[in-house]
């Protein structure tokens, strides 16, 4: 069996089990040992389960998973980012999906204290999700936007990710954070026009608040901006603490966390209780997160095996030389990664086989960068290994199936189209703030 | 099925764009197999490498020994040696025949391992690298160091606060000062862009450390290869050990450093005596808690593994200035002064 | 069923106070790491290391038998909804059964792994000395172990049609 005819049929595989109900993390799993006994042995299978595990969770990089999520209960639970929602939702209301926006506006906001892009989808959905269901959006929508918008927060710094591409490719970490600030405030913005045009077109889909409440809503719109001091606080931390050099960006998480924590007490806003709720709400996340990256690591090592590299070089080489035609082979291989792996299974599968081409043309390892990100984060948002609505989904429960999540986020990766041509074809959006850093 | 070599370091690394493939087609020429390179950490990385290559997973891999010091602690305390002045080639050659003629509990740990510890080369002799001119040990007493091993040792003897920030970290770390220097080869300026920010390197070797395993071979596969594929192994062996450490940690580290003076106005510092005298006597004084730290692993006679180590680096030194930098040359004389004495199964 | 399903809550939420703990301890030392290197010049040795090998470690694995009992695990039920009741029931069933056989492979080769480790006595080097790490390789048998047992309890309550109590409000 050559690697393409086996990589397509343990992911059938893999699919098939996933429809049936079985735990992806279990899917992954079961196929990659099985998988790697096909291809080897059993020795090598069980050596497979026996060690992956371990080393994927004994990670420094991989820390600030968990603190982000912290951070990020952390603030839902004090109501520091209630208070972000809240005046987004104040100052955006009178717009068609004015709460969508909003949710929109305070993930962008959101993004600049959190380097991780599940961590930014679970603390925003359990405070935007409720509210725009309960002013009867259209659930497709309300899922969607949040699941979506979460992913700004691995383009915008800080970001694990962007981290961890520096880490592969060797550039200079400060030179490619800041290169997310532009292409990340510009998905916003994308993200906010799709909202406006489809409610704009079709009000059923964000039923308009009626003019009482709105006139009330515009009266508090000043007194909201003096609410927001601890989500500045926070954010400026973060950033502060990551620009003056005190922190790094793996440790942004932890201190972020402990930053939060100590605004929620000072403002008196947190008990030992929601402590306690904050911890059980990130840390069995991490462990849901970490089950499955398990088994999407697993299941990379199988594919390294048996020649995924050679597959993708092969179907390279036809295009060496013309750099349009390699980034369009480059992005189709990245989507279809991103429907099946995990970040951090495509980074490992792709960086050596992509690297060496992009230099070879002489394309910016920066932009490329930030490309790849992107990629990785839409494949958050694809079906049918979409973490990012995974996590999305375990903040409403069953009251919306995870096929209206994916529904929802069908609108928003067409803003990413528009949002990755505009990437591809003009570098400067991505090169202008880290040129001015030279 | 042919054999693989799992990489964890980048696809971009010499290991990979040169050394291995080079040391691979030699055998392909001697004995026609064909290895396979997967890099960059696809199939294990530095942590995991000696469970992958000794379960199978992979055939072959880069092993460093202090990743894994309660497996191999014999390796692990030869690497944890800071060797000082900066012979490279001396170091790297010493280090393989001490390995393989000299202690026998090298061999025996690398059995327990299902390993065979082929292809150990040396790094270059690492520098004091900072954000600011540093020339004496006043200059360096507070300052925040990134260094490991024996290098963290020799840091805190100066005064300075030695700190192990990863790779990565530490980049952002000197642009803010949260760090202010760094002990390393000179290439890392370059490879890991230390040198836009790292200006100052002092004009002193520390020291080199060796061996690396550029070549751990699952042992399984080495005892059921033919005679003549066992020799053509050991000769890669050889081959990895003398490329690797000239090409890239003789001549690389030598290159990259001009690079960086050309780009990015990196400079010399002279090094003031004081600073040189504690260099000078490190290795003396260091020797107490290397062989503390051998017998916490459990390395039975760590003294006499340290004298044969630093006796083979004596006999190789004026043996490496005939060698210079001839590739061919240092593969030949280990395979002459080293390999030709190994009895293949006795690995 | 009652009894099982009172110690599956208390073996359960034993395991997840251990990884709660361990996350509220990560923040802790990172923090105190970060201003002990900025303010006093003195990094605390080994901080990385701590934190990649013992809260890491705890917090991945530990509340997977918490995750378990609530049927938090990551899943898609895109296509399982539309079947006929009976036939869900048989596919969930054989589900739990793969789901048991998958994490008791696990708990086996861990355990082989915590083993080789502790006899060799694990460590990773940090400055100024190792880290005893063989310790915590044992969490993952145990949380593997764990969330086994409440899987065969689910699958036992499913089989019986118990209601599983979790002790909190949904
Ligand atoms: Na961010
Ligand atoms: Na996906």
């Amino acid at each position: 069996m050559d690697a393409l005819t086996f990589g397509l049929t343990t992911l059938g595989i893999i699919l098939g089990l996933i429809a049936l109900r079985v735990p992806i993390g279990v899917a992954l799993g079961v196929v990659s040992v099985l998988g790697l006994a096909y291809v080897r042995n059993f020795n090598v299978a069980w050596s497979i389960l026996r060690e992956t595990p371990f080393t994927f969770a004994a990670n420094w990089d991989l820390t600030a998973i968990p603190m982000f999520l912290l951070m990020g209960a952390i603030a839902n639970h004090s109501g520091i980012s209630t208070a972000l929602f809240r005046a987004a939702r104040l100052w955006f209301s009178a717009l068609p999906g004015g709460l969508a926006v909003a949710a929109n506006m305070a993930s962008v906001g959101f993004a600049a204290a959190c380097g991780s892009s599940l961590a930014s989808a679970a603390a925003m959905g359990r405070l935007a999700i409720p509210e725009m269901l309960r002013a009867g959006y259209d659930r497709a929508l309300a899922t969607g936007v949040v699941a979506s918008a979460g992913t700004l927060a691995a383009v915008i710094p800080p970001s694990i990710l962007l981290v961890l591409y520096g880490v592969f490719a060797e550039v200079s970490i400060s030179r490619l954070l800041v290169a997310g600030v532009i292409p990340g405030l510009l998905t916003g913005l994308a993200y906010t026009m799709l909202i406006l045009i489809r409610c704009w077109m079709n009000p059923q889909l964000a039923p308009r608040l009626d003019d009482n409440e709105l006139q009330t809503l515009k009266a508090e719109r000043m007194r909201s901006l003096r609410e927001i001091w601890p989500v500045i606080a926070l954010i400026g931390g973060v950033v502060g603490g990551l620009y003056s050099g005190i922190v790094t960006p793996t440790e942004a998480g932890a201190v972020g966390a402990a930053l939060a924590l100590l605004i929620a007490v000072l403002q008196g806003r947190i008990n030992m209780e929601g402590v306690a709720a904050s911890l059980k709400e990130s840390m069995s996340a991490t462990a849901q997160i970490f089950f499955v990256g398990m088994g999407a690591v697993m299941y990379t090592r199988l594919l390294s095996l048996t020649g995924v590299s050679g597959l993708l070089a092969d179907m390279m080489s036809g295009f060496a030389g013309d750099p349009i035609l390699v980034i369009l082979a480059i992005s189709a291989i990245y989507l279809i990664l991103g429907m099946f792996l995990d970040p951090l299974g495509i980074m490992l599968i792709t960086m050596p086989v992509f690297l060496p081409m992009i230099k070879a043309l002489g394309l910016d390892l920066i932009w490329f960068g930030i490309i790849v990100v992107k990629y990785v984060e839409i494949g958050m948002i694809t079906p049918p290994l979409g973490m990012n609505v995974f996590v999305v989904k375990s903040v409403v429960g069953d009251k919306v199936p995870i096929w209206t999540i994916y529904r929802g986020v069908g609108w928003f990766l067409l803003a990413e189209v528009f949002v990755m041509a505009l990437l591809i074809i003009y570098p400067q959006i991505t090169l202008f703030l880290p040129e001015l850093m030279r | 099925q042919n054999p693989i070599y799992g990489s964890w370091p980048p696809a971009s690394d010499y290991l990979n764009t040169d050394a291995l493939p080079e040391a691979f087609e030699q055998i392909e020429k001697e004995v026609g197999t064909k290895w396979e390179l997967i890099s960059g950490g696809q199939l294990a990385d530095g942590r995991g490498t000696l469970s992958a290559v000794a379960d199978g997973l992979m055939q072959a891999g880069l092993q460093i020994p202090v990743y894994n010091p309660d497996a191999m602690p014999s390796l692990t305390l030869l690497y944890s040696i800071v060797v000082p002045g900066d012979n490279t080639v001396a170091v790297a050659a010493a280090a393989a025949e001490t390995v393989f003629l000299n202690c026998p509990s090298c061999i025996e740990e690398s059995k327990d391992n299902n390993v065979v510890p082929f292809g150990g080369f040396a790094s270059a002799s690492y520098r004091l690298m900072c954000t600011s001119a540093i020339s004496s040990m006043a200059d360096l007493n507070g300052k925040r160091v990134r260094a490991t091993g024996g290098f963290a040792e020799m840091a805190t003897m100066s005064g300075a606060t030695p700190t192990s920030t990863t790779l990565t970290d530490t980049v952002g770390l000197l642009q803010k000062g949260g760090l202010d220097c760094l002990m390393a080869t000179r290439e890392w300026l370059q490879t890991y862009g230390y040198g836009e920010y790292a200006k100052f390197v002092t004009d002193l070797p520390l020291g080199n450390s060796a061996p690396a395993l550029g070549f751990l071979l699952n042992r399984d596969v080495f005892t059921e290869m033919s005679e003549e594929e066992q020799i053509a192994a050991m000769r890669a062996s050889a081959r990895i050990t003398a490329r690797h450490t000239i090409s890239n940690y003789v001549l690389r580290d030598e290159e990259s450093f001009q690079n960086q003076v050309a780009e990015n106005g990196v400079e010399l510092v002279a090094p003031a005596d004081d600073l040189r005298a504690l260099v000078e006597g490190f290795a003396a004084t260091d020797r107490e808690r290397l062989i503390k730290a051998g017998e916490q692993l459990g390395v039975a006679d760590p003294a006499t593994l340290i004298d044969n180590y630093f006796a083979a680096i004596e006999k190789w030194k004026p043996i490496a200035a005939e060698i210079g930098n001839d590739v061919d040359a240092f593969s030949e004389r280990l395979w002459t002064e080293v390999f030709s004495k190994v009895d293949a199964s006795s690995l | 069923m009652k009894k099982i399903n009172a110690l599956a809550n208390l073996l359960s939420n034993a395991l997840f106070y251990v990884a709660l703990a361990a996350g509220a301890l990560m923040m802790l030392h990172v923090t105190v790491d970060v201003a002990s290197r900025t303010f006093l010049n003195y990094p605390l040795p080994g901080t990385g290391e701590i934190t990649a090998t013992y809260y890491m470690i705890a917090l991945a694995f530990l509340p997977l038998a918490w995750v378990t009992l609530r049927d938090e695990h990551v899943t898609a039920d895109i296509f399982i909804g539309s079947l006929p009741g009976p036939l869900r029931h048989v596919i969930a069933v054989l589900v739990d059964v793969l789901v048991i056989i998958y994490v008791s492979a696990f708990v086996w080769q861990s355990t082989l792994s915590a083993l080789a480790r502790t006899r060799r006595g694990e460590v990773w080097e940090i400055i100024g000395g190792y880290l005893p790490v063989w310790p915590t390789r044992w969490f993952l048998p145990v949380a593997g172990g764990a969330m086994a047992l409440v899987m065969i309890f689910r699958l036992l309550a499913r089989l019986t049609g118990h209601k599983i109590e979790t002790g909190e409000a949904k």
